[in-house]
């Protein structure tokens, strides 16, 4: 119940910082807006306003630099084998000045990250008869062969499971968060 | 004008100022409704969208037969007991808490464009300033089929459950599967194939486990393909069929179903019968009748035509269609409809603010992309992506050139990196 009442507190957070990171039409420059829909595309990989869940690189925060010297490099790869290498290809350099600037202006992180769905943790994953993936921090777990009374809903955003572990990660990110707002007074 | 509740109670006095409150508190959210009809992923994008991008000017109702949406995205591990369906259900109670828009369980019935209404199957009607269709798809009937019975697993939810219970409980060692493979376009390209292979491979998991094959030989899954070939990932499939299941899988072109025997498991074709321990039948696929019906599929067509500008219909101002149920050959997937549910969430916020939609800066920067991932057995998986462009001059979303990509195969990074794909695309549109 402490818990619950807690986590819906921590929700009314989360929203007014999704709703900041919205950012407002009229409160940037015209065509800013622009940018924000081109920067959305990323968001079915790399997560809401590039804060991404599990093993992929959250765009939120990278200098805008970075990001367009990476998807540089994507698009000169002479052997593109990697998803983002084709991805990179159907963006001109404005796009990708757009797309870079847009996530460049997002504090790395958000304070509290909105709730999120991880599929990647926990024992759903598929047969594990080969260790040797290169993984290893994602090797310690899965069985493939679950009936139905060992199916829990240990991956819904609302069960408890993973409420101790947002707030374990609350904890943290609260702390960093301190952080992030004295640098960001200094800039 | 804008009547704030403490000046109503200032001015007017005791009861009456009650009652009024009463009756203005149903009437007082007088913001522009946009009403979303289909909580998939679709729907679920907008109406998260709408409201992130949207500074609360919009009053939104997310109208759905379920109070929450089973995805298919994952839904094929589901059959093979490597994930729960129960994992891949999301409510949509607390997305529209956090993110402040009203839900509805209730399936449309009608939409009645002239008075900017749609009727539900309860006898009630919402009124709507904007309508955004995002119902997915209809699956057509075949004569004889019963798909309570037969199941497609071709929409997640009790079909998929069946489809996985008559694999465990009703596949013999030595069993034979049959499955068909609707008429492009169908939702997910790669998807069939990758049934196909996982049919295979479960059916090789319980032959095995009971020593090898069976009374029966070993085992077969007959892929009955109404399309002239495979539609997706050729090269990986052609290899995985051949590579992976050689033994089991037997791939057939161009068989069009002609009836369903749904008692004895029996596909009548056009080029003889099939019967199996299990039959997986996809039937071809059309935007759904309430779309039909309100005229927003041309006579003949499958599918409703929108500018993917806006994804605003193409016949019926006022109304947008997004996801698998609208026209543009741009894959039916779901980070697709993810994808145009952005794009279509920016045009409504602009038209409602009176700014143009087709401004060059825009449509010059429209783009949209797609990713599917395909496991082929327990632990590997192959993968598809590409990137669309708006084409001014057609007026179309076409293929960025190079954006289109497949893995070479498959391996178990990918598989890995599916549940990732899947954890950020899931959050980004249900959560
Ligand atoms: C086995 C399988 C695997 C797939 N794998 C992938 C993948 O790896 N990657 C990928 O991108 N895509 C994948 N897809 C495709 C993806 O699931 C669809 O393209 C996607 O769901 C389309 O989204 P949608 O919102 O248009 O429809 P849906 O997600 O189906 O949502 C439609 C919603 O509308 C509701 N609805 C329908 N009619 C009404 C009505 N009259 N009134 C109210 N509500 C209504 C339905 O109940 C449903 O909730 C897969 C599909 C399948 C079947």
């Amino acid at each position: 119940m402490v818990k619950r009442q807690r986590n819906n507190q921590r929700l009314c957070v989360q929203v007014v910082i999704l709703t900041a990171i919205g950012v407002p039409l009229d409160s940037l420059a015209q065509d800013a807006t622009i940018d924000r829909l081109l920067a959305s595309q990323c968001s079915q990989c790399h997560g809401t306003n590039g804060y991404a869940v599990g093993d992929i690189d959250s765009l939120a925060g990278e200098s805008a630099g970075e990001i367009r010297e990476e998807m540089l490099e994507m698009q000169f790869e002479r052997d593109p084998d990697d998803m983002m290498d084709h991805q990179a290809l159907g963006y001109t350099d404005s796009q990708i000045r757009r797309i870079a600037r847009y996530y460049a202006s997002l504090p790395e992180d958000p304070g509290t990250r909105a709730p999120f769905i991880d599929l990647t943790a926990g024992s759903s994953r598929g047969d594990r008869d080969d260790e040797d993936t290169g993984d290893e921090d994602r090797d310690d777990d899965h069985e493939a062969d679950e009936k139905d009374e060992d199916y829990r809903e240990d991956y819904r955003y609302d069960s408890d499971d993973e409420d101790e572990q947002d707030e374990e990660d609350e904890e943290d990110e609260e702390d960093e968060e301190d952080e992030e707002d004295e640098e960001d007074e200094e800039d | 004008m804008t009547i704030s509740r403490r000046n109503l109670i200032r001015t007017t006095s005791g009861v009456a100022a009650l009652s009024l409150i009463g009756k203005l508190s149903s009437q007082i959210d007088d913001r522009h409704h946009v009403v979303v009809v289909g909580g998939g992923f679709a729907g679920s994008t907008l109406a998260r969208y709408l409201s992130l991008w949207g500074e609360q000017k919009f009053r939104i109702t997310l109208i759905d037969p379920s109070s929450e949406h089973s995805s298919c995205v994952m839904s094929n591990l589901v059959l093979t007991n490597q994930i729960a369906l129960s994992k891949l259900t999301f409510s949509h109670t607390p997305l529209a808490d956090r993110f402040n828009f009203a839900t509805r369980v209730g399936s449309v019935s009608e939409i009645k464009a002239g008075a900017k209404s749609v009727l539900l199957a309860d006898g009630s009607e919402l009124s709507y300033d904007t309508l955004v269709l995002a119902t997915g798809i209809e699956l057509d009937a075949i004569d004889g089929y019963d798909p309570a019975r037969i199941p497609h697993a071709w929409i997640a939810g009790d079909s998929t459950e069946l489809l996985r219970q008559q694999l465990n409980e009703e596949l013999p060692a030595g069993g034979h599967v049959v499955m068909t493979i609707p008429e492009a376009p169908y939702r997910c390209p790669p998807g069939p194939y990758e049934r196909a292979c996982l049919l295979a491979a479960m059916a090789r998991q319980i032959t095995d486990a009971n020593g090898g094959s069976g009374v029966n030989g070993s085992p077969t899954v007959t892929v009955l393909d109404a399309n002239e070939d495979i539609q997706a990932e050729k090269a990986t499939f052609t290899a995985a069929f051949e590579e992976l299941y050689g033994d089991i899988i037997d791939y057939r072109r161009g068989v069009k179903i002609t009836r369903i025997d749904s008692d004895n498991r029996t596909a009548y074709t056009t080029v003889g019968a099939f019967s199996g321990d299990v039959l997986n039948v996809i039937p071809n696929h059309q935007a759904p009748a309430i779309l039909r019906n309100a005229g927003l599929v041309p006579t003949g067509d499958r599918w409703a035509p929108v500018d993917p500008v806006t994804y605003e219909s193409a016949l019926i101002g006022g109304i947008y269609v997004i996801g698998d149920a609208q026209a543009t050959s741009q894959p039916k997937s779901a980070h697709m409809a993810n994808a145009q549910a952005k794009v279509c969430a920016d045009a409504i916020i602009r038209k409602t603010a009176g700014l143009a939609t087709h401004a060059s800066e825009r449509i010059n920067n429209l783009t949209t992309n797609s990713a599917c991932f395909s496991p082929v057995n327990f632990n590997e998986a192959a993968w598809l992506t590409a990137v669309f462009r708006y084409n001014t001059a057609s007026r179309l979303m076409e293929l960025a050139p190079n954006s289109l990509g497949a893995s070479e195969g498959w391996d178990r990074e990918s598989y890995d990196d599916m549940y990732t794909w899947a954890s950020n695309l899931f959050s980004d549109t249900f959560v």
